[in-house]
């Protein structure tokens, strides 16, 4: 049970749909599609501002399609803020 | 899956894996305290410039995700197979500054190094500072003066709450910048109580601390390598 409302893409009309649509095209490595098929939790998170979403994952694309880190690098930053931040998800 | 950062940060065997861990916990922890001791380890390791850069977007980046995940509670998406640690809510908040950088000193790194970086990061933020709904943009700009506050950026005005609701947002502005793993429903008892009632309020009460700090983040240890 979330804390916040998350609305899921089935469910989602206008604005929220159409960038839902979008960040389903998003080219992604297949070890980072979720198991149960659907938008990443992550995504889905971000649900109650459609507008929101597409800056954070715009900034995140650009941050982390150029390089110069590696993959392993790059997950290696993330993993290690993680935990500090105790990101349960 | 990283356990202990701190012990990776000290004890890995390779000197990139120690630089990047280091980075990313001052970042996440006291982005503030950076200095160019910070810089000189990192490049000792191998690291050059943007892949610094490269550092400082990821970890103030996941900071985001860190608290919009934890804010809402979304499931995961994948079976825990590492059965990752409990959150341990009495954990102290990251520290408040005892100095900042100056951010008009000349950088040894820089955002526009890194082409698109500055587009990208003023749209976000832009959008986090100017809207009027749910936020006001005075609501929002208070928000944001007290999160670089609370991280050493001294290139955001702090505005003095001047309402009960004001109070309220900075005080969960501080939990979500310094206290990230408090976030949940009591968390939010308060705003709610003085109006901010819908989730869509709340999320925004969230996002746009969170959004912010992505930035004040960003600004100041990037300003805090010049020492």
């Amino acid at each position: 049970m979330p804390h916040l409302q998350i609305i899921d893409p089935a469910e989602a009309t206008g604005a929220l749909a159409e960038v839902y649509g979008r960040m389903r095209g998003r080219p992604m490595p297949p070890i980072y599609r979720p198991t149960h098929g659907g938008i990443a939790g992550i995504v889905r998170a971000h649900s109650l501002d459609p507008g929101l979403m597409p800056k954070a994952f715009g900034f995140s694309g650009g941050v982390n399609q150029a390089g110069p880190l590696t993959w392993p690098q790059r997950e290696l930053v993330a993993a290690a803020t993680s935990r500090l931040n105790q990101c349960f998800y | 899956m990283v356990i202990d950062p701190r012990a990776v940060a000290d004890r890995h065997p390779d000197p990139i894996v120690r630089a990047l861990v280091r980075l990313a916990a001052a970042v996440t922890e006291h982005p503030w305290a950076i200095t160019g001791d910070e810089l000189a380890r990192a490049r000792a390791a191998g690291l050059d410039e943007a892949g610094i850069l490269h550092a400082v977007l990821q970890a103030s980046l996941f900071g985001h995700f860190n608290r919009i995940a934890d804010a809402v509670g979304v499931d995961l998406d994948y079976p825990d197979r590492f059965h990752a640690p409990h959150v341990e809510p009495a954990t102290p908040p990251y520290l408040s500054p005892t100095s900042a950088p100056d951010p008009q000193v000349p950088q040894p790194i820089t955002l526009s190094s890194r082409p698109g970086a500055v587009d990208l990061a003023a749209a976000w933020e832009r959008y986090a500072l100017d809207r009027e709904a749910p936020l006001t943009r005075r609501q929002r700009a208070v928000v944001a003066g007290a999160v670089a506050e609370r991280l050493g950026d001294t290139t955001t005005p702090m505005l003095e709450p001047k309402t009960d609701l004001e109070r309220a947002l900075v005080d969960l502005a501080d939990l979500v910048t310094l206290a990230p793993w408090r976030l949940g429903p009591s968390a939010y008892t308060r705003i709610r109580l003085l109006g901010m009632a819908d989730d869509a309020a709340v999320f925004d009460a969230v996002a746009t601390a969170s959004s912010v700090g992505v930035f004040s983040r960003i600004r100041v240890a990037l300003a805090a390598l010049a020492r």
